[in-house]
């Protein structure tokens, strides 16, 4: 014990000597988080004076690339005692992160603070790991899956309905217009795995039929999938498949495309006239043609590896943040809403038209399947549809690797 | 006297070539950074605009000291420093022995390099293991450790080189005269190998400066290195290629400028001083 | 000096460094070792119970990890060549040159200042295939658009070339160093011989720098076999699995599929396969210079 206690002075006095000119430390607690740094965050740290003027709690938000918060909070998380004690976690680590023990039951303090578990849109839960009364997570922002199209370029017709009238029309866009038909995230890993997705719920398929059972190999999926592989030769600006989310936000931003599948807040930077010039104004946001494209979101977790006071102030923070008056003034910040009342809030809606329309995105969408290899599942679905794609193996080979994939993974 | 003419003509020619050649190489590699420069200081809603300056703004430059960067710049400054520091005199001497006296044989300079050759991926998970037990994770002390040691054997083979290309007579020499071959060392091999230990130092420094990995895992927000907060900059939404290219630049200029004082002992080291 | 003596002192040099490696290399790599074989995950931070060879024999199974396997030596042949022939006539060339050495040798040797980080960053931005400055560059002069790093059979050779880029500058700090360290006299009786450059270049030159050349190639193949910023930045290891070299797979091993074990046995073959062929090398290189 005093051996403990020596290495830790020695450590805290190493800490405080190279960090001398840090901020000094406080008494208080400081909740410290990790946030993908997307406009959303920002949206946040705005608000942030008003709780640590209202709670006299700190906050330290960092931000990081998505592809590196897995790792960085897995390796908090795995620790004696984790740095970030409020977390943000992707409905992709759902399973992953609860399973290892790695999150606190927020249920408890859901009932004893009286938070209105309703009002939140009731497909995020399903896809947020609550069992009953077991929460892991409470949702924080959505990022479902719809189309982002140019209006000025559609000459009045109506949006296609069906898969294969979208897949038609972005690629008549490609052949007959000065622009690519669809800007595509074919990067190999969580961009395709994600584009793809929208597809293969669009067309009516799923990884897993009600029972369970991986059904990746069925007719659905290789009519999503051949579509996919069309669109990335026909209608795919050159690049596809090297692309990911940032490079297909730069060229719809540049005009140089018609659509994008994309997480539909997306559109609020796009709209954005300083930024974006070229398509401001010219864009709406629809349902995956077929009714249903992939559904996401964040949600916000405590770290089960912190201390209760810590734990408690988190908690102060999850109420604050999603706290109607909070959700409604970040919603008319641009920030993506997961409550109902907030989607149809007549002040939102009047500054933001298509949250209508968002709804029905966030509404319908379908999950990914959640499980604890899911990091590892996208990885290898997205390799399988990267080789489909770039003509390197057939679809049913694709497909049947894929199938086999998830299978194993399920399994292990 | 004509022939001797001829060859200077033909000197001349072949001097001409050679300026030619190192000038198109010099253009491939400041080509690519001269554009990031430009990147850099200019709008960030510019960046990929084809003109070569279509404004000036230095918004970059701001945003990025509005953030942790200048804590990560002071934190790669002194892990580097530190971890060559800290390396240096146990690669001098190992270098030392592996050139002058076969210590250990093929087999110690194998292990050696050896250790040099494991993945980074496998070291850093030992690594964070036994950090994290001492409380040494998050700290710039315990990354500093952690790079002298991994560029040690590094370290050591270049010595190793150098002091092979050292002739052995003055020791000898120095030995004959009753001087023992730590004091040999000391006062006869040392300042011969300024030169060498000043590269093997800047280069020792360059590795720890741009370590990503270790860094990555082994250091928390207040402690990153400038290679983790320039990835951190690379952001999903972005728009912040602008703020990527300040970084990289001002990641570039102290080694620019330290290589300006070194390249003196580098230059003279190398025998590039003879033309003067 | 009597022999024993000698072997002596020369353990006296090498005592501090060597305990140094042991005590702070060893270990890890000894519990690396161990999580090899283990059960470890990131899920279950422990390294019992232990599994045997399972781990390896999981890898051996993928085939996924002998397509990384041999598209990582295919990678490091292809840079460490295309390294060492422009760094080796970028340093003679500096060695000729009369005027202006110590800025060309200045400029030339900035890229191996910048992080590969850094290094894979600009060039993403600089290889975007829709606004990138390359493909304007091409389309302004007349020539068609390029895929660089979208496109399968293209990709590997982007990345080489990124690469090449950033460490031919390390081989010409090497090859730089260890040809002005060359003494002068062959070459001044060359002259009286009436010797030509090339002849010079090969019958001195070239052997004389043979050690020093063996470094900068051993240096260099560690460096390439261990590459995984490049990928990390540049392309997440596809189109497909263009670019999956073993360094990234074994580091998706262990952070995607959470198994720090496998990941720690791919990357024991990875080491076993960068030994093997630096025991080769250098063993031609020790005969030779016999």
């Amino acid at each position: 014990m005093r051996k403990f206690r020596f290495a830790r002075s020695m450590t805290l006095g190493l800490a405080a000597s190279v960090l001398a000119f840090a901020a000094p430390a406080s008494a208080d607690v400081t909740l410290r988080t990790l946030w993908e740094d997307v406009p959303e965050a920002s949206i946040i740290e705005k608000l942030l004076p008003q709780f640590t003027e209202k709670t006299g709690i700190k906050i330290e938000v960092e931000k990081a690339v998505y592809s590196d918060m897995h790792d960085k909070l897995a390796l908090q998380l795995t620790s004696p005692e984790s740095y970030y004690n409020l977390l943000l976690v992707d409905y992709l680590w759902a399973e992953e992160f609860p399973s290892a023990g790695w999150l606190t039951d927020l249920g408890p303090m859901t009932k004893d603070s009286g938070m209105n578990l309703d009002g939140f849109i009731s497909s995020l839960w399903d896809i947020m790991g609550r069992k009953g009364d077991y929460i892991p997570i409470i949702p924080a922002s959505t990022y479902s899956m719809g189309v982002i199209y140019r209006t000025d370029l559609m000459g009045g017709a109506a949006f296609p309905d069906t898969l294969e009238g979208f897949v038609k029309l972005i690629s008549d866009m490609k052949a007959d217009k000065d622009v690519v038909g669809a800007a595509m995230q074919g990067q190999r890993g969580d961009p395709n795995s994600m584009e793809f997705s929208s597809y293969l719920f669009a067309a009516g398929g799923n990884y897993l039929d009600a029972d369970g059972k991986v059904v990746l190999n069925g007719e659905a999926s290789k009519r999503a999938l051949s579509l996919y592989v069309e669109a990335i030769q026909k209608a795919a600006q050159e690049g596809a498949l090297n692309a990911n989310l940032d490079d297909t936000g730069r060229l719809m931003c540049s005009g140089k495309a018609f659509s994008m599948i994309s997480y539909w807040l997306m559109l609020a930077p796009l709209s954005d006239a300083t930024d974006c010039p070229a398509v401001a104004g010219k864009l709406a946001l629809a349902v995956m043609p077929g009714g249903r494209g992939n559904g996401g979101g964040w949600g916000w977790g405590i770290a089960s590896n912190v201390s209760d006071e810590e734990k408690a102030a988190a908690w102060e923070f999850i109420k604050w943040v999603q706290s109607p008056e909070v959700a409604k003034q970040r919603a008319l910040l641009g920030h993506a809403p997961v409550q109902s009342e907030v989607f149809r809030d007549p002040d939102v809606l009047a500054k933001f038209p298509y949250y209508a329309e968002a709804e029905k995105v966030v509404e319908s969408g379908v999950s990914f399947p959640i499980f604890t290899y899911t990091s590892e599942f996208e990885d290898v679905l997205g390799t399988q549809i990267s080789l489909a794609a770039s003509g390197q193996t057939t679809i049913d080979e694709a497909l049947s690797a894929a199938n086999k994939g998830l299978n194993d993974l399920l399994a292990r | 006297m004509s022939s001797a003419g001829g060859a200077a003509q033909g000197r001349r020619a072949g001097q001409i070539a050679l300026h030619l050649g190192l000038i198109m190489a010099c253009a491939a590699i400041l080509l690519p950074i001269l554009w990031v420069v430009r990147v850099a200081f200019v709008p960030e809603a510019m960046s990929f605009s084809p003109e070569i300056l279509p404004a000036f703004s230095l918004e970059n430059f701001s945003k990025l000291f509005s953030g942790r960067f200048p804590q990560s710049y002071l934190n790669s400054l002194i892990v580097s420093v530190g971890s060559v520091v800290l390396a240096m005199p146990f690669a001098v001497t190992l270098g030392y022995s592996f050139a002058r006296f076969d210590t250990g044989g093929r087999l110690a300079r194998f292990s050696v390099l050896a250790t040099q050759m494991l993945p980074p991926v496998a070291l850093v998970l030992p690594a964070f293991a036994i950090l994290r037990s001492a409380g040494l994770t998050n700290s710039l002390f315990g990354l500093t450790l952690v790079y002298a040691t991994l560029n040690l054997p590094f370290l050591t083979w270049i010595m190793m080189g150098f002091f092979k290309g050292i002739p052995v007579d003055l020791e000898w020499a120095a030995m004959s005269d009753g001087a023992t071959a730590w004091q040999a060392f000391r006062i006869v091999v040392l300042p011969t190998a300024l030169p060498g230990i000043a590269a093997a130092g800047v280069l020792g420094f360059i590795l720890s400066w741009n370590e990503f990995l270790f860094a990555l895992v082994l250091s928390g927000p207040r402690t990153a290195t400038i290679p983790v907060a320039l990835a951190g900059l690379q952001s999903s939404n972005g728009v912040q290629i602008g703020t990527v290219s300040a970084g990289v630049v001002l990641a570039i200029l102290p080694l620019v400028i330290a290589s300006r004082f070194i390249q003196r002992f580098i230059v003279a080291g190398l025998t590039f001083g003879a033309v003067k | 000096m009597t022999a024993i003596s000698r072997i002596r002192t020369g353990w006296s040099f090498a005592a501090p460094g060597l305990s140094l490696l042991v005590v702070m290399m060893g270990f890890p790599v000894v519990y690396a070792f161990l999580m090899a074989l283990s059960s470890m995950t990131l899920r279950q931070f422990q390294l019992s119970p232990f599994k045997g060879l399972g781990n390896f024999v999981n890898l051996f199974e993928a085939p996924l990890f002998w397509q990384a396997t041999f598209l990582t030596m295919r990678y490091a042949v292809i840079t460490v060549a295309g390294e060492f022939i422009i760094g080796l006539a970028i340093a003679l060339m500096l060695q000729k040159v009369l005027r202006w050495r110590a800025v060309y040798f200045s400029i030339l040797t900035i890229p191996m200042a910048i992080s590969p980080i850094a290094v894979a960053l600009i060039w993403r931005m600089l290889l975007q295939p829709n606004l990138g400055i390359v493909n304007e560059a091409l389309k302004g002069i007349g020539f068609g658009t390029v895929d660089w790093l979208g496109d399968p059979g293209l990709a590997l050779m982007s990345m080489a070339m990124v690469d090449i880029w950033q460490q031919t500058s390390f081989v010409v700090l090497i090859l730089a160093a260890g040809i002005a360290s060359l003494p002068r006299e062959p070459y001044e009786a060359a002259e009286v011989d009436g010797a030509n450059s090339w002849q010079q270049f090969y019958y001195i030159t070239l052997p004389m720098l043979r050690p020093v050349a063996a470094i900068a190639v051993i240096i260099q193949l560690i460096n390439e076999f261990r590459t995984y910023d490049l990928p990390y930045i540049l392309t997440r290891g596809g189109p497909g699995n263009a670019t999956d070299v073993l360094s990234y797979y074994a580091y998706r091993r262990a952070f995607l599929g959470l198994s720090l074990n496998e990941g720690a046995a791919a990357s024991w073959i990875l080491l076993l396969i960068v030994l093997c062929l630096t025991i080769l090398f250098f063993n031609a290189i020790e005969r030779r210079v016999r």
